[in-house]
């Protein structure tokens, strides 16, 4: 594609125009836009609109809301929270409505002990897939017995983020962790070093669904003793200890010879779970790790974050659930467009506060 | 962009398990296969059949020939254990490659260029035992063919530069490249052209069931398949390419390098194909002759593909190849029909293994609903 | 070296790039709605097969191309309806036919023929050859450009038509679109199959001219390994060309200069045969490498 971004928004737009498109539907249609770019891009909308067309405009972005829509409908968790006239809402308003009330059901204790910087990122530039870049100078830490909690609507570099930390997309700028440059280190090394990661697409990222209990849980740690004895790896070895992860975590399975593909997505996970955190990982990154799963998998999984910052660990919790994020973080990070624009201790915030953030919203 | 994931459960209520446990892959892998099989086989003889007699060919009298020259006495056994040989090797090369999800179709030319490095060994080191000079020619053949394999390895490896292309045009390469040294350096004045000197009397695999020429190779095969099955099953390298060939990206995420894999499954490859040139240089034809090899890489990679890569299925659909291809010989003697018949066959094989790779595909789309 | 022999190789350099023109079209044509042809090795054989053997019987080199182009496009066809209704994998199926086409066009030759491993009946006359009116009187380029074969001249405005079609036709658009976006091109109504079937079919029906201009364009010879690999040059020549027609012709005609430079070397010196023959698949192998070297390099490290 030799057009720049903004010219092949144009073109996308002449195509719904060539074929007399009385109705629009534009998702997310800035996020690589300049300012500039997106200011040209409000003047043909807004004449696409006196010309008597309909356009349906999806974004996260307030200011978009504000300035160019004359009604807005909020989507949260899958139902309509509110239907508004734009002019006669504040922005204020309308976060709260995409955030929804904190619904208090999940709590969780504070952290007892903050220890010592077990992760740190340190003016963290990457690229996306596109060459666009996704992360703009990301510089945070997390401790010891501290869970950091990330906020932000997907899209907004998370994804990427996460690939950084584990060594699997170039950046620019320093990966610690604990004391140590990781920025250049292989994911094993880092692994072995103390990293553990749950990925954020169960099935393609975190499970090989063409095998065993048995096989996945080793996949991290097969050429380590028990499992390894000079070349070989010792299946025995391997079934017992993920029977014995079944067990501790109660993974509903006939055995640890069970292919994981049989599973449902809430065992899959446990499965996920156990892997990463069955030898007590000082760092965490847990990217949405409840995502579809039901109440009690839920649940499990976030007992398990907590018990792990309980005993010292660093957790990085990414979620798009501020429900969550507020139970469960010791500290809230938000991020949006590749950059952290806000911290905040849970308690001294409130859902609206980071529902602006998250959506663009800087106290100018 | 909005991806979330919600969990259906098909029934049963949440995390019950709905399959009990397997069986080891090597063999679950040979039983579920011996039914499709089956099946292909079938489907392969009636093509045949139809091609025959579109041709004005006797389809009965052609296969009674071949089964009878092929299984129908002590000798015509030993001949199919010999024709299965060389693509017990090349079979096995294949199927490491596709297990890893690697197209490695490089066997034909590290078979050739293999087999005229145990050529060599066998005719420069005239003094050696047999004890030290054949496994020394075992071993040059599979280092050079392992290497031979290992270089496209890199190059998807670390560029990702299709494997398929850069392998089959490799093929060309060595097999022009060892026509050359046997017609030039290697020449044998006197002697007809395409063939180097005989290697010395140590190095010749002794004779297992004579007249047949049937060797010692044989058994090596055997054992190399054995040792697959052990490679695959229980080593490490063998859980990385698995891995890998199911979920590259898993794969990854765990921390395995995949390049890494890839380079290392390449070099087997091409060191079984280099093996079974030496088996054939060292076993049958005591030199190394130009052209020895009548597609044995293509249709160790059709063995491969109709055994879903099982080692131990490899060793017998080997074995069943092994019985086409020396029955076809006769078959062609005494009822006419050329013996590029078995090649039509082993085309339909594949085609039909490409369309139950789809079947395959199919179930499993269904079940991830 | 001298003008003559330079104009000599270079008039030798098209004639024999063309089948590499007409099969890495075919790929291209493949390529562009992301359907790796693996088969046109396969579909060569076919149709250098079929424009032989039934130029021979029915006594006409035209009816051999006709028949070469139909029975390619017939094996396309099941080859199409394997890959995109039954889904099966494209690299097996690709391979298959390859295997079936060396199995089958020897089986024939000798059960027709009764020949084994080459067959030049006596009476076929080649493809007939064209000068170029006004062409032929140019000093230099008249004797390259000039008196080549009817498929030579042919490939070359295919390579203008299959340009017109991919950039100026809707059909075209169609194909680029189904080969870059297959999801995005089923939302906007493109009927993605047929445009898939249509697609391999062209590229079918290209491969057997290719395969004919092989055995009769010049001389009227088939043998049994006459492709030789081609197939996977002129996929080579697709990537090298990043499936651009122009860029894709260029591709062609270096790999054939070079197919050309290695026969002059072989006579003209003494080295031994199979040398030079082993250069255009090196070279090709090298240009990939080269290729996949530049994109990595290219691909973004960090702006800003």
């Amino acid at each position: 594609m030799e057009l720049s971004v903004s010219a092949q928004q144009y073109v996308e737009i002449i195509k719904l125009l060539y074929r007399q498109a009385q109705i629009l539907i534009l998702d997310e249609p800035t996020a690589v836009l300049t300012p500039h770019e997106i200011d040209r891009l409000f003047v043909i909308l807004e004449q696409l609109r006196d010309e008597g067309r309909t356009i349906i405009f999806i974004t996260h972005k307030l200011r978009e809301v504000k300035e160019i829509c004359s009604r807005a409908t909020i989507l949260r968790r899958g139902v309509v929270a509110g239907c508004v006239d734009v002019a006669d809402t504040t922005e204020r308003e309308l976060a709260a409505m995409m955030v929804g009330r904190q619904l208090m059901d999940i709590d969780y204790e504070q952290s007892k002990q903050v220890g010592s910087m077990k992760l740190r990122l340190t003016d963290v530039w990457a690229n996306d897939d596109r060459g666009v870049p996704a992360l703009k100078g990301i510089s945070f830490d997390v401790h010891s017995g501290e869970i950091v909690g990330l906020a932000g609507v997907q899209g907004n570099g998370q994804s990427e983020l996460v690939e950084v930390i584990g060594g699997m997309r170039e950046a620019e700028g320093n990966v610690y962790l604990e004391e140590q440059n990781i920025s250049r280190m292989a994911l094993r090394k880092r692994r072995d070093d103390g990293l553990a990661i749950i990925p954020e697409k169960r099935k393609e990222q975190g499970l090989n669904l063409a095998t065993t209990i048995s096989e996945n849980v080793i996949a991290t740690r097969y050429y380590k003793a028990p499992f390894s004895q000079r070349f070989a790896v010792k299946q025995d070895k391997a079934d017992s200890f993920a029977a014995s992860l079944m067990e501790r975590y109660a993974i509903k399975a006939e055995g640890p010879r069970s292919f994981v593909s049989t599973l449902s997505g809430g065992n899959q996970q446990k499965v996920i779970t156990a892997r990463e955190l069955a030898e007590d990982p000082p760092v965490l990154i847990a990217a949405h790790p409840t995502r579809g799963l039901d109440v009690a998998a839920a649940r499990f999984v976030r007992d398990e974050l907590v018990k792990r910052r309980d005993q010292g660990g660093a957790v990085l919790l990414i979620s798009a659930d501020l429900d969550e994020l507020f139970a469960l973080s010791d500290r809230l990070l938000v991020m949006y467009d590749g950059r952290i624009v806000g911290e905040a201790r849970p308690e001294e915030t409130s859902f609206e506060e980071v529902g602006l953030l998250m959506a663009g919203h800087t106290h100018a | 962009m909005h991806d979330v994931e919600m969990e259906h459960e098909p029934g049963s209520g949440e995390g019950e398990a709905k399959s009990p446990s397997r069986i080891p892959e090597a063999f679950s892998g040979a039983l579920m296969n011996i039914g499709k099989v089956v099946l292909t086989l079938v489907v392969a003889l009636l093509m045949g059949a139809l091609v025959m007699e579109l041709s004005g060919k006797d389809a009965l009298e052609a296969y009674e020939a071949l089964f009878r020259s092929s299984l129908g006495s002590r000798t015509a056994i030993a001949n199919t254990l010999l024709a299965a040989t060389p693509l017990i090797f090349t079979s096995l090369s294949a199927a490491i490659g596709f297990r890893a999800g690697v197209f490695n179709v490089g066997a034909e030319g590290s078979l050739y260029l293999g087999g005229f490095a145990a050529a060599w060994v066998g005719f420069t080191f005239t003094n050696l035992p047999s004890l030290v000079i054949i496994p020394l020619a075992f071993l040059a053949a599979g280092l050079v063919g392992g290497i031979w394999c290992y270089i496209p390895g890199v190059l998807k490896a670390r560029l990702a530069v299709d494997e398929l292309v850069t392998t089959i045009l490799l093929n060309y390469v060595a097999i022009l490249f060892t026509e050359y040294l046997v017609n030039g350096p290697f020449l044998v004045p006197g002697v007809a052209n395409a063939m180097t000197e005989e290697i010395v009397m140590a190095a010749r695999l002794p004779r297992l069931a004579p007249p047949s020429q049937l060797n010692a190779s044989f058994i090596i095969a055997v054992f190399a398949g054995l040792l697959m099955v052990f490679v695959m099953t229980k080593t490490r390298l063998g859980y990385e390419l698995r891995a890998t060939g199911d979920n590259p990206v898993f794969t990854r995420w765990a921390g395995i390098s995949v390049p890494a894999v890839i380079e290392k499954v390449m070099f087997i490859g091409g060191l079984l194909g280099g093996l079974a040139g030496a088996g054939q240089v060292m076993g049958v034809h005591y030199r190394f002759v130009a052209g020895f090899s009548s597609g044995l890489a293509f249709s160790g990679m059709t063995i491969a593909l109709l055994v879903r890569n099982s080692p131990i299925g490899a060793i017998l659909a080997s074995l069943l190849f092994g019985a086409l291809r020396s029955g076809s010989a006769t078959m062609e003697i005494f009822s006419d029909v050329p013996r590029d018949l078995i090649t039509v066959l082993e085309a339909t094989i594949i085609f039909f293994a490409a369309m139950e790779i789809s079947f395959d595909f199919f179930k499993r789309r269904r079940h991830d609903r | 070296m001298t003008v003559e022999t330079i104009s000599n190789i270079l008039f030798a350099s098209l004639r024999v790039s063309t089948p590499l023109l007409l099969a890495a079209l075919a790929g291209l044509i493949s390529q562009r709605v992301n359907l790796l042809n693996i088969a046109l090795d396969g579909l060569m054989l076919f149709g250098a097969f079929a424009a032989v053997v039934f130029g021979a019987s029915l006594g006409n080199t035209w009816l051999g191309l006709l028949l070469a182009v139909i029975l390619s496009t017939v094996i396309t066809f099941l080859f199409a309806v394997v890959v995109i209704e039954l889904e099966a994998n494209l690299i097996v199926a690709g391979l298959a036919v390859n295997i079936l086409a060396t199995g089958l066009t020897s089986y024939l030759l000798e059960v027709l023929f009764d020949a084994r491993g080459a067959y030049s009946p006596g009476g076929l006359v080649s493809l007939p050859r064209i000068t170029l009116p006004v062409i032929e009187s140019i000093p230099v380029l008249g004797d390259i450009l000039s008196g080549h074969g009817v498929l030579v001249y042919f490939s070359w405005v295919m390579v203008v038509l299959v340009a017109f079609l991919l950039y100026r036709t809707p059909l075209g658009i169609h194909m680029r679109a189904v080969g870059e976006h297959l999801e995005a091109s089923e939302t906007a109504g493109i009927p993605v199959k047929r445009v898939q079937y249509i697609a391999l079919l062209l590229g079918g029906a290209l491969a057997g001219l290719a395969g004919a201009q092989l055995s009769v364009g010049n001389l009227t010879l088939f043998t049994d390994n006459m492709i030789n690999g081609r197939g996977f040059i002129a996929l080579a020549a697709v990537f090298f060309g990043a499936a651009r027609p122009g860029l894709t012709a260029v591709g062609c005609f270096i790999f054939g200069m070079f197919e050309i430079l290695q026969f002059r070397l072989q006579t003209a010196t003494s080295i031994p045969s199979q040398l030079p023959q082993m250069l255009p698949y090196l070279i090709v192998v090298v240009v990939l490498t080269a290729l996949n070297l530049q994109r990595r390099r290219r691909k973004a490290v960090i702006t800003e």
